[in-house]
């Protein structure tokens, strides 16, 4: 597949392609939060305390008149940070553990798979919990906990296709030429993941996104007053009946960032990868 | 009506739609098979023979379609009736075999019940309907009948698969039995006991069958006539062994030059020059233009029609070998 | 029959295993956080002579590793250990609330599994028709709902403004039906996907041609060679959903108040009450496992070619 074919499939994906627009969007919206939003995100109004949407509060205020488009638009940086953040550490940790797992085989690959069913030996959330129970309730620890919990994917992918790879003639020709494994690993046997890897990663940020607001909704990640979208919802949950649109609108963001990444995640995976379907 | 006359094909046509194109996989095809006999239905890949064996069981799915023709089976048109009706006459009148047993195969059943699955379509209650496996399992030489109905698919071996799929299309006593490269995926000893097998069907069970293949040997081993397939086209149709010794098609005679012989004593093995036709870019005129040997000027211009060369040998050339 | 039991018993070996090693791993490493629970409890004024008191009859004392043996042998005997903050045993309270838990889990996954299979089917059956673009519409959109905002909404659509149904605790039927349909949706959506796609792969076999070849018709095939081949793919998945949709329930019923381990966990979990963590994180543990392990065997069960592979392996 040349690149100008794969440009045009890229472009011709209707799925994609939506994702895609969403996806900049949020990267323009947490870029240039500061520019676009009407206030700050902690700026404090007290006097105009819950008052529904109107001119001069697109999205309402909360209980201590802070603007909720404001701080939603805001939250966005921390939604994207978390998740890319995330996405990154689950993807070198799992992808590594993968490649030498797949690569060396035996008691490695015994010991990397014991420690990968770990991670699974509990639902992804409880274990989280757990993690952030142990390492205390801040944003950094939720990605801690995230990141650990999700890696197993990537290593369960990244150790098949390595060893289906690993076994093809021209890998042993390396070897004997004296190539030393670390090479190998890195110049034959990734670029033939790598496909798989991107759809994966791009896949595993909207779930990064949703387990990381909620363990920001259980008051875990984030502490007040940062915007993050799991804890506005939190904060809303109080005033549900007077200012329920304190909660409905970071739920929103939350909804069209997560879509956003789940239709560019899909529409990446039928151009490059469809056999990873199921 | 020819007493004789089992199946009459008579201007089948089957497209394949393909976005905003559709592609005339077979084009206004006609041939016939009688009671008793053994008609092969040989080309290359792309020549449209396969979706023309899908096409007698209605079984071609989108994106083929089939345009027009009539498939008068006994007195029916199998094309006028619905679906309900045609799932009658398939498996009971008409069977058909697939060319990788494995896949054709539900590997989750066991193979003794998927055959009993097509006896008791015909209302055979299920003990005797398991009785009866046995005995086709006995009679088509698959040993240890009594353990292999209890198998499952994956356990058999490719040969075994075969005839249990041989066994299971036969199982309601069709009339006519559609064979579709029954045995590509098989080694040549296991071959020659399928091809063994299927003159007996004839022979013994009056069952005729069409046999879809791109290999001559096994034409010249088994069937009683011939129809060469060419880009959609039936271009040569006869008697096996008149088309063997005076093949009138260019290509037929490729065909033939192309088996390997063990008595010839050297040469180099015929080939056929240029590519499989493409559906899609044909050349104007005569379908074979492009390869043909002896090509002329009305091959360029006109599609050759089908003329009767001798009794029962039809040829559509534009070459009139004397 | 006697593979799959020696098959079994490896798996749960392994798994008893994975137990230990993820509970002394959680257990470890809370001791080793600063301050512990003593301190937690008590006030400043409490005498360090006291204390130290209190740390030896809870064996706080010992090294981690015994204090770690002394855990299992209770569990063994069926004391999960008493919570720091009220007093009660673990697994009173555990049981106590336990039921409530999964009264919404299993409620969720046969709603989840009654809708999603046929819609499933259906969907896949007519594929790009209207019906199939919808329905795969909604499993994206649903699937990117956070399962608590669902909730959230779903409160103040019925509750707060339609006022038809109960937002909080439990008070009988109508209560559960909220948090029911929170933890259902995203999950049916999950189901959905999975069934439509099993049973296009399993429509493109080979097989249902030959089903069709035999003389079947099309109701017949789609039950006995597409819907029996394609569910086996969907009901391993149930086993293995079961402890993710438990993980769901903890947080949706915090938001619902409901008086599942959810609220328990979560009340655990801010007040350090060690002991309720541990024993809440063990049984779940345990279920995972449990989950995982049916799951194998029904893929058994239902797949006579993973049996063959189970034989190469217990050798």
């Amino acid at each position: 597949m040349n690149k100008s074919n794969l440009f045009k499939e890229f472009i011709r994906n209707k799925t994609f392609m939506l994702g895609f627009v969403i996806f900049l969007s949020i990267i323009l919206l947490a870029a240039f939060a500061d520019n676009i939003a009407p206030f700050s995100y902690d700026e404090m109004n007290v006097q105009n305390k819950l008052l529904s949407p109107n001119e001069k509060y697109r999205f309402g205020t909360d209980q201590y008149g802070r603007d909720i488009l404001s701080r939603v638009i805001h939250g966005s940086r921390i939604a994207l940070k978390v998740g890319l953040i995330v996405v990154a550490i689950e993807t070198v940790i799992g992808v590594s553990l993968g490649l030498v797992a797949g690569y060396y085989g035996g008691k490695l690959e015994r010991m990397v798979l014991f420690f990968t069913d770990l991670t699974w030996s509990l639902p992804p959330i409880i274990m989280a919990l757990a993690i952030v129970t142990m390492l205390g309730p801040s944003l950094n620890n939720v990605i801690i906990a995230i990141a650990v919990v999700s890696w197993a994917q990537f290593t369960r992918v990244v150790r098949v296709k390595t060893q289906a790879i690993k076994s093809l003639p021209y890998i042993e020709a390396a070897r004997a030429f004296g190539e030393n494994d670390l090479n190998i690993m890195a110049r034959y046997i990734l670029p033939n993941v790598l496909s798989s890897i991107i759809v994966l990663s791009t896949l595993a940020l909207p779930t990064a996104i949703l387990s990381t607001t909620s363990l920001g909704f259980l008051g875990l990640g984030s502490q007040p007053p940062d915007p993050d979208w799991g804890l506005i919802l939190k904060e809303g949950i109080a005033f549900i009946n007077q200012a329920p649109w304190i909660s409905i609108f970071p739920g929103l963001a939350i909804v069209y960032t997560v879509l956003g990444f789940n239709l560019l995640g899909e529409g990446l995976r039928d151009i490059m990868d469809p056999r990873l379907k199921a | 009506m020819n007493g004789n006359r089992l199946l009459t094909v008579n201007n089948l046509s089957v497209s394949y739609v393909m976005k905003k194109d559709a592609i005339k996989a077979v084009d206004n095809i006609n041939f016939h098979i009688d009671k008793k006999e053994i008609l092969a239905l040989v080309g290359e890949s792309g020549s449209g023979k396969s979706t023309t064996a899908k096409a007698l069981m209605r079984l071609v799915n989108q994106p083929g379609r089939i345009d027009s023709g009539e498939i008068i089976f006994l007195d029916q048109d199998l094309l006028k009736l619905k679906e309900k009706d045609m799932s009658k006459v398939r498996g009971k009148e008409i069977g058909m075999i697939f060319q990788n047993p494995l896949d054709s195969l539900n590997p989750v059943y066991k193979v003794g019940a998927q055959v009993a699955e097509a006896i008791t379509l015909d209302k055979i209650p299920r003990q005797e309907a398991f009785k009866k496996v046995i005995d086709i399992f006995n009679d088509i030489k698959i040993s240890d009948a009594g353990v292999r109905v209890e198998s499952y698919p994956h356990e058999l071996s490719g040969g075994m698969r075969q005839r249990v799929m041989i066994g299971m299309m036969i199982s309601r006593s069709p009339k006519l039995i559609i064979a579709d490269e029954p045995t590509t995926a098989l080694d040549v000893t296991i071959q020659a006991q399928i091809l063994e097998l299927m003159k007996n069907l004839r022979d013994e069970y009056e069952t005729s069958i069409l046999v879809i293949t791109h290999d001559f040997g096994i034409v010249a081993e088994v069937a009683d006539r011939v129809g060469v397939m060419y880009a959609g086209e039936i271009v040569e149709i006869g008697d096996v062994f008149t088309i063997f010794e005076n093949p009138e098609h260019p290509y037929t005679g490729l065909l033939i030059k192309s088996l390997p012989r063990i008595t010839k004593k050297e040469g180099r093995l015929q080939v056929i020059e240029g590519n499989v036709a493409n559906l899609a870019d044909l050349p104007e005129g005569c379908r074979f233009s492009d390869r043909c040997p002896f090509v002329m000027e009305i091959c360029h211009k006109e599609n050759p029609r089908m003329t009767e060369r001798a009794p029962g040998h039809f040829c559509a050339c534009h070459r009139k070998v004397k | 029959m006697n593979d799959m039991i020696e098959y079994i018993v490896k798996r749960l070996f392994a798994g008893i295993f994975v137990i230990l090693a993820v509970t002394a791993l959680l257990f470890g490493i809370m001791q080793l956080m600063p301050g512990d629970a003593i301190q937690l409890v008590s006030s400043p004024r409490v005498p360090a002579e006291r204390i130290a008191e209190l740390r030896a009859i809870w064996g706080l004392d010992k090294p981690v590793y015994i204090q770690y043996f002394y855990w299992i042998s209770r569990i063994m005997q069926g004391d999960f250990g008493t919570s720091i903050v009220s007093g009660q045993k673990v697994l009173t309270l555990v049981m106590e609330r336990l039921p409530y838990t999964l009264m919404l889990t299993g409620g969720a996954l046969l709603v989840q599994y009654i809708v999603a299979i046929p819609l499933g089917l259906i969907a896949a059956n007519r594929k790009n028709s209207f019906l199939d673009h919808s329905i795969v519409a909604f499993t994206i959109g649903f699937w990117s709902i956070p399962p608590f905002w669902l909730g959230i909404l779903l409160m103040i659509i019925f509750g707060v403004w339609l006022k038809v149904l109960p937002i909080s605790g439990y008070s009988g039927f109508k209560s559960v039906i909220l948090p029911l349909m929170t933890i259902s949706l995203p999950g049916l959506a999950g189901v959905l996907r999975l069934t439509r796609s099993d049973v296009l792969e399993v429509l493109r076999e080979k097989h249902v041609e030959t089903a069709y070849a035999k003389g079947m018709n099309k109701s017949s095939v789609l039950v006995r060679h597409v819907l029996r081949n394609a569910l086996i793919p969907v009901s391993v998945m149930f086993f293995l959903n079961l402890p993710w949709t438990i993980g769901g329930s903890v947080v949706i019923e915090t938001v619902f108040a409901w008086p599942g381990i959810g609220p328990l966990l979560w009340k655990s979990i801010t007040s350090q009450d060690f002991p309720v963590v541990q024993g809440i994180v063990f049984i779940i543990a345990i279920l995972t496992v449990v989950s995982n392990i049916l799951g194998d065997i029904v893929a058994a069960f239902l797949d006579p070619r993973v049996r063959q592979e189970l034989k190469g392996e217990v050798i």
